[in-house]
């Protein structure tokens, strides 16, 4: 009869085995852990930057590739995890072909509590003697996964630097254009800025032809991110208000207009034009109303104000002051910027003036109708004979005003 | 000296005993370096082997020359059509004592002997060959009603020709299901050839000294074969072993060549001898243990003539060994 081996020989190299186990097993758990937080740094790094270059479109395309993605590789690093956990069965085994000791170490273990066997003591001083090989430090050597923590600092990093960038794909301010020519009234802007914001556009942004310039990231502060972001509820709606969110921090509350409730709406410029309207409407009758009391009681007096080029709003020949939207607050001028409405003609430097397109929207009625029924023939006025009761009033409404300072004839 | 010290001088010994009869077979048998360790493995497991090969190959040497060398009683048995059952398991005749009286005396046949060599056993009908059923099953001849018992250690050692099957019976399954091993000897290279051609022209042949002493030989084996069963065998290398059995069975595989060529897999008596061969191989690599290394070592010897392949098999050209191959390679993903 074979003497069993010692029950505190046997018992330290369990305890072995199982503090190798633990070890491997938070290894494990460090390694998808890390692994996650690369994935979710990556993918939110990639949202950040595509919220700030991509049109509303080709943000919600690629936010959904983002988010596939980030939960296919998030569910292979968990199923990895999972495989790779080592239990408690496993591990007699699986420490035995980490530490190459050809099947003694499992052996020895799987028929612990079995009666003694003629070898057992041999296997048993044998597996002692390899002891080295097995210790935890040796089996797992690095308690921490050092590829997968640089991973994640490395990803950390790239949300640090796409937040860090951010700014420097703020598109650059906008130059109104009043005229053929103006298109230089802005400096050209330059640098790695302004190239990588080009370049990743190009990319993220591709503008079909024939569509307008409101997904340019140029002119996305106009508060418009396309027909496809408009008029979205719920959870449709989130990725044009992440995106706008995402804008507004990063670039400020000046480009905060990207969701629904954003002044590019639809309800939002539907209200701005009813009060746009009512605007004219009120202005036009007291002109009106003004030019009435003028013609109903000539005035003599050559300094009273005339109605300009003699026509009212709506006539045809002047232009609305409201035309381009209220007046830009004088804070947002404060800062060099100001916003213009999407029927403003513009030309930024990198995009270039683009023509309108599609059906020119109806116009307002006209306060005056018969003035406006054709345009005004380019004809001489022919001297009239005139009253002399109604000269002055003549006289002073056909004078040549200069501006002042000029001198009066 | 401890427990752990008395293991490892048994398994030195045993590594001593089989490296002696090694090397003594090897000094008239050229080449088969292969085939002679799976027949001392056989030898040492208990079990009997199954030599398949052409004639003039040396088959009938390296069995004479492990009797010689084990010092083991030997027996030879050339199995031809009118070989009857008795011609090997022995008779009664009657015989005069002397007292005049007229007594049926049993004469031993010639296997009762520690190594018996069945040469061409395919040329015997079934019935004769079947008489060695019970002799390698149990280790035992009934005639008459009465039950023999045969001297351990029991060897017996099978040829078969594999080229003149004129005249010739298949062994049955349940024949071939009792080799331990199946070993095919191939043709000697050209420098075993020149080798062979060498030392047996010559005026001193090569000779077998018998490594163990006759007078002990027989315990001396019994207690070698028994430090083979001493060997540990962890769970898992038993569950691999079933695996791989489970493997060659058609209703039970995930092999696809195995469910196309297979008729019928293996029977446990070849589970038994992926594991008696491990630890053989075992203790031959110093180890008090198997590993599943080990059963894949023996799994070809062990598994290849178990199979018994179908007609799709044949008319495709696929062999035991080739399903084997398949087998394993689909066994190495459940490996722990």
């Amino acid at each position: 009869m074979w003497r069993p081996p010692p029950d505190d020989e046997v018992d330290g190299i369990r305890q072995e085995v199982r503090r190798a186990r633990r070890r491997w097993n938070g290894y494990v758990v460090q390694r998808a852990a890390y692994g996650v937080v690369a994935v979710v740094a990556v993918a939110a790094a990639l949202t950040l930057l595509l919220a700030l270059v991509a049109s509303s479109a080709a943000f919600i395309a690629a936010l959904a590739g983002v988010a596939l993605a980030l939960i296919a590789s998030a569910c292979r690093l968990v199923a990895g995890a999972w495989r790779a956990w080592l239990g408690k069965a496993r591990a007699p085994a699986w420490v035995d072909h980490r530490a190459t000791m050809d099947g003694r170490l499992a052996t020895l273990l799987e028929l612990d509590g079995q009666p003694p066997a003629f070898f057992q003591p041999l296997l048993v001083e044998s597996t002692l003697a390899r002891r080295a090989r097995f210790t935890p430090e040796e089996v797992v050597p690095s308690p921490v996964p050092g590829i997968a923590l640089v991973a994640a600092l490395v990803a950390l990093g790239c949300v640090g630097m796409a937040v860090r960038l951010a700014p420097l794909l703020e598109p650059p301010p906008l130059a109104a254009v009043h005229g053929e020519g103006a298109g230089t009234a802005s400096p050209p802007i330059d640098g790695l800025g302004s190239l990588f914001r080009r370049a990743i556009a190009a990319i993220a942004s591709p503008a079909p032809p024939g569509s307008d310039a409101s997904g340019a990231p140029g002119n996305a502060a106009v508060g418009t991110t396309g027909p496809a972001a408009e008029d979205r509820t719920g959870f449709a709606g989130l990725p044009g208000a992440l995106q706008a969110s995402i804008r507004r921090r990063l670039w400020g509350e000046r480009w905060a207009h990207a969701g629904p409730g954003a002044p590019g709406s639809t309800r939002a410029r539907a209200g701005a034009a009813d009060q746009q309207r009512a605007s004219r409407e009120r202005r036009t009758n007291a002109a009106g109303d003004a030019d009435d009391v003028r013609r109903a009681t000539p005035s003599l007096d050559p300094g009273a104000e005339a109605p300009a080029a003699g026509t009212a709003a709506g006539a045809g020949t002047g232009s609305d002051p409201d035309l381009f939207g209220p007046a830009t607050t004088p804070e947002l001028v404060d800062e060099g910027r100001f916003a213009l409405g999407l029927a403003a003609r513009v030309r930024t430097v990198q995009s270039g003036p683009r023509p309108p397109t599609g059906d020119a929207p109806d116009a307002l009625p006209d306060a005056r109708p018969t003035l406006a029924v054709r345009q005004r023939p380019d004809e001489p006025a022919h001297r009239v004979t005139v009253p002399p009761a109604y000269a002055a009033i003549v006289r002073d409404a056909f004078a040549h005003r200069g501006h002042e300072g000029d001198v009066q004839p | 000296m401890n427990d752990a010290a008395v293991g490892a001088a048994a398994i030195r010994d045993f590594q001593d005993t089989f490296a002696a009869v090694r090397d003594e077979i090897a000094k008239v048998v050229v080449g088969h370096e292969r085939a002679i360790e799976l027949i001392l493995t056989t030898f040492f497991a208990g079990g009997h082997v199954l030599i398949e090969g052409v004639p003039g190959i040396g088959k009938t040497l390296i069995v004479r020359s492990l009797a010689d060398a084990l010092g083991l009683r030997m027996s030879r048995i050339q199995f031809t059509v009118d070989l009857m059952p008795a011609d090997i398991t022995g008779t009664r005749i009657v015989e005069e004592t002397a007292g005049g009286r007229r007594e049926l005396v049993f004469v031993r046949g010639p296997v009762f002997a520690h190594i018996v060599l069945a040469d061409e056993i395919n040329r015997a009908t079934p019935k004769t060959q079947s008489a060695l059923l019970e002799a390698m099953a149990e280790q035992q001849v009934t005639v008459a009603g009465t039950t023999h018992e045969l001297p351990p250690p029991f060897f017996v050692l099978a040829t078969l020709n594999p080229i003149e099957m004129e005249g010739t019976y298949q062994l049955p399954e349940a024949q071939l299901d009792r080799f331990f091993f199946k070993v095919l000897l191939d043709y000697p290279s050209d420098a075993e050839l020149t080798r062979i051609l060498g030392t047996t022209t010559t005026a001193a042949l090569p000779t077998v000294r018998p490594v163990l002493d006759r007078e002990t030989a027989a315990g001396r084996v019994e207690r070698l074969r028994h430090v083979v069963r001493e060997v540990l065998v962890a769970p898992h290398v038993e569950r691999y072993a079933a695996a791989l059995v489970r493997l060659t069975v058609p209703a039970a595989t995930s092999s696809e060549s195995v469910r196309r060529h297979v008729a019928f897999g293996s029977s446990p008596r070849g589970g038994q001898a992926l594991l008696l061969g491990a630890k053989v191989h075992a203790l031959l690599d110093g180890r008090p243990h198997a590993t599943p290394d080990d059963v894949e070592h023996v799994a070809h010897a062990a598994l290849g003539h178990r199979l018994v392949l179908g007609f799709s098999a044949e008319a495709a050209g696929v062999d035991g060994a080739r399903i084997v191959d398949d087998v394993l390679a689909t066994a190495r993903r459940l490996r722990p």
